[in-house]
């Protein structure tokens, strides 16, 4: 018990103690600052904490103008302008975009935080974060939350890996938690617990490897894993998947400030060209999905290590898993429809006409194409039509909205789940 | 080298006692109270009154798991009499602050290791922060503070005996009232349907059913499926209620919606839960928060 409050605390900075004593001075401060709003939608301190998930798509137009489109009430706004716009990533809060002067990080603004049992959702201000100066194609792959934790970013051209601190991210700045260096390769760098996982070049493919790195960027013993060519992975509530040409591996944190690996192999006998290329989901939910090649679809739940493959008739060019009870998968075929399966029934449960007719025909405005999953519809960016579709994916694929964004969706991706 | 160091710091300590602690007369002399929620200070300015300045963590409408504290929070932390916090994880993002204080020897009172806990339904047992629900378990909680609050230095004992007990008897006084304005339910109306998880403790308290639903997005809302809202539909069915509790970014919307798909009419009502109201906003003090809720509650169920 401290009788008197002006005690020294060596090795603290002699700033702070100089305003933690002055400012103790004045009586009864805290509460009346703190009964005020926060300016705007909480100036620097923070956000507002909202109702329900503040869902919207940000979308890119051919020209680099950014814009946001309200998915609650349809209202619009604009954000900062890029340039040579080649790839659009986010972490349902973030924008990772692969821009002319390197990867242009924007924060939308709106977010929503998992509790475990129930999410709290968030609302602050959008505003450009800054720009890595790095080659283009980088691989981001971000973390369970936005606002702690790492984001991974890998420029296969380079072979070098950044990670990037996620609450710093928050604070509006470009903060790097540490940086990997390896031969160019198709790698990925990806955060898991307090450190990241790293793709590790060998001198013949069986040498290829993932390698647990701790906290300060340092490999530790023991903790990886063969995995031949990652070519894409993702994190799940259950861990963090990388597609591997092995298989699927999930990759878990130990109390030890280490991982583990389980993998799921690929079933005896299938095709190099049916391996999963990339990996999507629902935001944190176990289950992911992949395309198989020409021929439908791997979905791996993360959590039961269960894989299944869908077969299509369809050749499918995207595809992403809901988690839901019925495991309902979406997907788009080449003729530009959207396509609904359940992977409890093994049945296709709805399919539309083709949405993307024009744009699955234009090599350009494909590359540009996302399937965007949230907890009940799906969003799918048609840039050739210049619209966003909107797919119950519960009621046998229904529209259920066409939406006209003011900003072209020539890229598009969901924020604020 | 090692005389060196100790030279600065003499020279540096003293410099900061000139400054914390010149001209500043009898205020200075406080004790000091640093609270983490602004429910939970409150209820500890009501306690304590002018006898100690009471500092609060988290505003109303700050992002608490992002919030981070300043540098002069963390100073206050490290430098106060007593830290008093909720416990059980609510204070999540301030983990490492906490930590550090009862590493550092600073008295902590952590308010839910002093009452009967009730877990989580379906959250594989973990156990629920949100007491102040239930105002009988406030008491319990005021009780042990007292007995804290009392060790500090400069805190009058004859004072803050005087304050718990008016204090203890409005929250008694509290419970009185909502046991009064809860039993007038009918039995078969006494039904939260709600996506709040906060309701825990009262409907144990008050001998309430709080029957969970999943609200839909307003995505969907322009245009839902009968599956968009077969959850809360069926709850209400389930419970035959006319008035939810439920919170919305467009509850007109929602009631529409529900009304066009469903033909369910209820009237869809917000409550108070994890923060006091701004000063004016009908819930700036934890008392006014309940009563607030209860006349809502009891209001819409009575019929």
């Amino acid at each position: 018990m401290k009788s008197k409050k002006c005690t020294v605390v060596l090795g603290l900075a002699a700033s702070l103690l100089l305003t933690g004593c002055l400012s103790s001075g004045a009586p009864e401060e805290t509460q009346t600052t703190s009964n005020e709003p926060p300016a705007g939608h909480g100036a620097v301190a923070g956000a507002r904490e909202v109702p329900e998930a503040p869902l919207h798509l940000a979308t890119i137009d051919e020209h680099g103008s950014t814009g946001m489109f309200d998915l609650l009430d349809e209202t619009e706004s604009r954000l900062d302008s890029l340039d040579k716009v080649s790839a659009l990533h986010s972490d349902g809060r973030y924008l990772f975009v692969s821009t002319g002067e390197g990867l242009a990080i924007l924060d939308s603004g709106v977010w929503s935080w998992n509790h475990t049992d129930h999410f709290h959702f968030y609302r602050g201000t959008e505003r450009k974060i800054g720009t890595l100066d790095i080659a283009p194609k980088a691989v981001v792959i971000g973390g369970p939350l936005s606002t702690a934790g790492s984001t991974g970013v890998y420029v296969p051209a380079t072979g070098e890996g950044i990670l990037l601190d996620n609450a710093r991210l928050a604070d509006g700045e470009i903060s790097k938690r540490f940086t990997t260096h390896h031969d160019p390769h198709r790698g990925l760098l990806a955060p898991l617990g307090d450190g990241a996982i790293s793709s590790w070049p060998g001198k013949k493919p069986a040498d290829m490897r993932v390698q647990y790195l701790d906290a300060t960027g340092e490999p530790v013993a023991g903790a990886s894993a063969q995995c031949t060519e990652p070519a894409g992975a993702t994190s799940t509530v259950a861990g963090l998947v990388i597609a591997c040409d092995q298989g699927f591996l999930v990759a878990t944190e130990t109390p030890n400030d280490s991982a583990e690996f389980e993998l799921v192999p690929y079933p005896a006998g299938t095709k190099a060209g049916d391996r999963a290329e990339s990996l999507e989901h629902r935001k944190a939910r176990p289950a992911v999905a992949g395309l198989a090649g020409d021929h439908g679809a791997w979905v791996l739940n993360t959590r039961s290590l269960q894989l299944q493959r869908i077969l299509s008739e369809y050749k499918l060019l995207r595809v992403s898993a809901v988690g839901d009870s019925p495991g309902h998968i979406v997907a788009l075929d080449d003729r530009g429809r959207v396509l609904v399966y359940s992977t409890t029934s093994g049945q296709r449960v709805g399919i539309t006409k083709e949405l993307l007719a024009h744009t699955v025909k234009d090599p350009d405005a494909l590359r540009g194409v996302n399937l965007s999953i949230d907890a009940q519809r799906a969003y799918v960016n048609a840039p050739s039509e210049k619209k966003v579709y909107e797919i119950d994916f519960t009621d046998s694929a229904r529209i259920s909205r066409t939406l006209t964004p003011a900003t072209s969706p020539h890229w598009m991706t969901q924020v604020g789940n | 080298m090692a005389n060196v160091t100790k030279l600065i710091a003499l020279v540096l300590s003293g410099l900061l006692l000139l400054t914390g602690c010149t001209g500043q007369g009898q205020q200075e002399q406080k004790p000091s109270i640093v609270v983490t929620t602004n429910i939970l200070a409150d209820v500890v300015r009501n306690l304590v009154g002018e006898q100690a300045t009471v500092h609060t963590l988290m505003p109303p409408n700050v992002d608490p798991h992002s919030f981070e504290i300043s540098a002069q929070q963390a100073a206050q932390l490290q430098d106060a009499d007593l830290v008093v916090s909720n416990g059980l994880n609510l204070e999540e993002g301030l983990s490492r602050q906490l930590k550090a204080v009862d590493e550092a020897g600073v008295n902590h009172f952590v308010a839910t290791e002093h009452i009967e806990l009730l877990s989580v339904p379906g959250a594989n047992g973990a156990e629920d922060p949100h007491f102040w629900t239930d105002p009988a378990r406030v008491v319990q909680v005021v009780d042990a503070l007292e007995q804290d609050l009392k060790q500090i230095t400069g805190i009058s004992t004859g004072l803050l005996d005087a304050a718990t007990g008016t204090y203890r008897q409005k929250l008694v006084d509290l419970d009185a009232q909502m046991l009064n304005a809860f039993s007038a339910i009918p039995s078969a109306q006494r039904k939260l349907v709600t996506n709040h998880h906060v309701f825990g403790y009262l409907a144990d308290r008050f001998n309430l059913k709080v029957i969970g639903a999943v609200i839909p997005s307003g995505s969907t809302l322009a245009s839902p499926s009968a599956a968009d809202l077969a959850s809360l539909s069926g709850a209400i069915r389930e419970a035959q209620v006319s008035a939810i509790f439920v919170e919305s970014a467009q509850p007109d919307k929602l009631a529409r919606a529900l009304a066009g798909e469903t033909k369910i009419e209820v009237e869809i009502i917000d409550l108070y839960t994890e923060s006091l109201s701004m000063a004016g906003q009908g819930a700036e003090s934890y008392l006014q928060m309940m009563q607030s809720n209860t006349e809502q509650i009891s209001q819409a169920l009575r019929g």
